[in-house]
């Protein structure tokens, strides 16, 4: 197994899946304990639009990622909150809009779009190191958010009405909240594409929910759970041969499963 | 608090409509709220007891009327309101802890960015004690009886150091037993502090309040002690659920509401 580590794409993409997990496991625990699994996956799918952009205009497709969920994940948050009737159906509106932007943008831009697959399935084995410093960024910047926050996310997460009677503003936490779901998405779809981001996001939470009745705790145990899955996943591709981003869904799922069946016996 | 004893107004309400999409829920509704009242307003679902308690809390603004709360607006005078919130919202898989939950009080002391300090943990605790669930501290919120939990919100709304406390529905989720004990409790809280309470379920409330009242869109309420004939009458305005199980629902012509407005 160790030798496998002395290709350096091996070892960027051990780093890479260390680092998401790091974000995944924090926002993931928000994602399901808010119960937003949804509007999260609207923010993936609508980042794709930036990735169309990034192509068209010859910029790293990842900024243009962060710029097109950081917009969808204000744009949803807004309507979340403001609309009550068929927020979903809105939601739902803006992720193919930002999708179908996405492939036009890609048709309009020139030349060979060699690694577009890449964005929708994941490609952490081709991870640039200028992806990793942007991933190592992002993951600094929610680590900072989530800490000046703690107190006002964690009320707005389980009380908004109580949190917005103290005077907490409600609305710019939970906009906040959004944004740094909308930095996570871009994080994880370089290591499994941004159609299973969802998976990423929210197992590991899931799974860690089941065992800790702690906001904090349930952070640092789905934390450990995705840098597991990743890594794990990351191995099982390489020696047999596979798509690295759905094998780490699948070693996910099949121990979501397994901790379904294993709290279903005690 | 016999009548006649001069106390402060915390709460003022004064020709309030409010409602949601135009539609009105609280039609010209005016209370007054004296220092160490504890009142309970009956009415049936829908008849505006949470509206009003959103307009206090300044969560809904209001389309007409005045609304003071310790003589400033609700936005500022809400801080001295301690607030236990209906019990459906609650998520029993939420993981955080009884002592985090009762922290949330702290919130409104501590701005953005500031830490909680050593001052909340003692006041969390005192709450805690006073509520008799300071043992319950490290046990997650979803682990305990619905009677607990409403002990811990009531500890979350004395976290605040309220001058006033709103109680929407405190008994809605809790058993017969533990109702008994949460009534106990408020009574000693009242010794010290402000009650107003909500509830569709007149029997429990007439029995541990000092004054009702009756919100059915309007407000009949002048301050009486006990259920008398006279409330009873104005009760019997409120349609539905208002009067204990077991009494046939009498459903009375909506305007016949204004001729007893006085």
């Amino acid at each position: 197994m160790i030798e496998a580590l002395q290709f350096g794409f091996m070892r960027s993409a051990l780093l890479a899946g260390l680092l998401v997990s790091v974000a995944c496991g924090i926002i993931g625990t928000f994602v399901v304990v808010k119960r937003i699994v949804f509007i999260s996956g609207g923010i993936a799918h609508a980042a794709y639009g930036g990735i169309g952009l990034g192509y068209f205009l010859k910029l790293n497709p990842v900024l243009g990622a962060v710029a097109f969920s950081l917009a969808a994940a204000l744009g949803m948050g807004a309507v979340q909150r403001k609309t009550r009737q068929r927020a979903d159906t809105i939601i739902g509106v803006m992720w193919a809009i930002g999708m179908a932007v996405g492939i036009l943008f890609v048709d309009l831009a020139p030349g060979y779009k060699a690694d577009l697959m890449s964005y929708l399935f994941g490609s952490i084995l081709a991870v640039p190191s200028s992806d990793l410093l942007i991933i190592l960024a992002l993951d600094l910047t929610i680590v900072a958010l989530v800490v000046l926050f703690y107190k006002e996310l964690l009320a707005v997460s389980f009380d908004e009405t109580f949190a917005a009677v103290q005077n907490v503003p409600v609305d710019a936490i939970y906009l906040i909240l959004m944004c740094m779901i909308g930095l996570t998405v871009v994080m994880l779809m370089r290591v499994v594409g941004l159609i299973l981001v969802i998976a990423l996001l929210t197992i590991p939470a899931a799974i860690s929910s089941q065992f800790v009745k702690d906001m904090e705790k349930m952070m640092a145990l789905a934390s450990i759970l995705g840098a597991l899955f990743t890594t794990t996943g990351l191995w099982l591709s390489y020696f047999l041969n596979l798509t690295s981003g759905a094998t780490i869904i699948l070693v996910s799922g099949a121990a979501y499963l397994l901790s379904l069946a294993l709290k279903s016996l005690t | 608090m016999e009548n006649g004893e001069w106390r402060q107004e915390v709460i003022s309400v004064r020709h309030l409509w409010a409602g949601y999409n135009g539609e009105p829920v609280l039609e010209d509704v005016t209370l007054s709220v004296k220092e160490l009242d504890f009142i309970g307003l009956i009415g049936p679902n829908g008849g505006g007891k949470t509206t009003l308690l959103k307009v206090l809390l300044g969560l809904l603004p209001p389309s007409q009327g005045e609304v003071r709360v310790c003589g400033r607006r609700v936005e500022e005078g809400r801080r001295c309101i301690g607030y236990l919130p209906q019990a459906v919202e609650f998520d029993r898989d939420f993981p955080i802890s009884v002592r985090d939950v009762v922290r949330m009080g702290r919130l409104g002391r501590r701005r953005l960015l500031q830490r909680y300090t050593a001052e909340d943990d003692r006041i969390v605790a005192q709450a805690l004690s006073s509520v008799g669930m300071l043992d319950m501290r490290d046990r997650p919120i979803g682990a305990l009886s619905g009677g607990q939990r409403q002990r811990v919100y009531v500890a979350r709304a004395l976290a605040t150091e309220p001058h006033i406390l709103l109680l929407d529905e405190p008994m809605a989720s809790v058993d017969p037993q533990a109702s008994a004990g949460i009534y106990e409790l408020l009574r000693q809280l009242n010794e010290r502090i402000t009650i107003l309470m909500v509830s569709h379920d007149m029997s429990a409330i007439s029995s541990n309040v000092k004054t009702v009242g009756c919100l059915n869109h309007r407000l009949f309420y002048h301050g009486e002690k006990q259920v008398t004939p006279d409330m009873l009458a104005l009760a019997y305005q409120c349609p539905i659920d208002l009067i204990a199980h077991g009494v046939p629902h009498r459903v009375f012509p909506e305007h016949a509401n204004e001729e007893v407005r006085g």
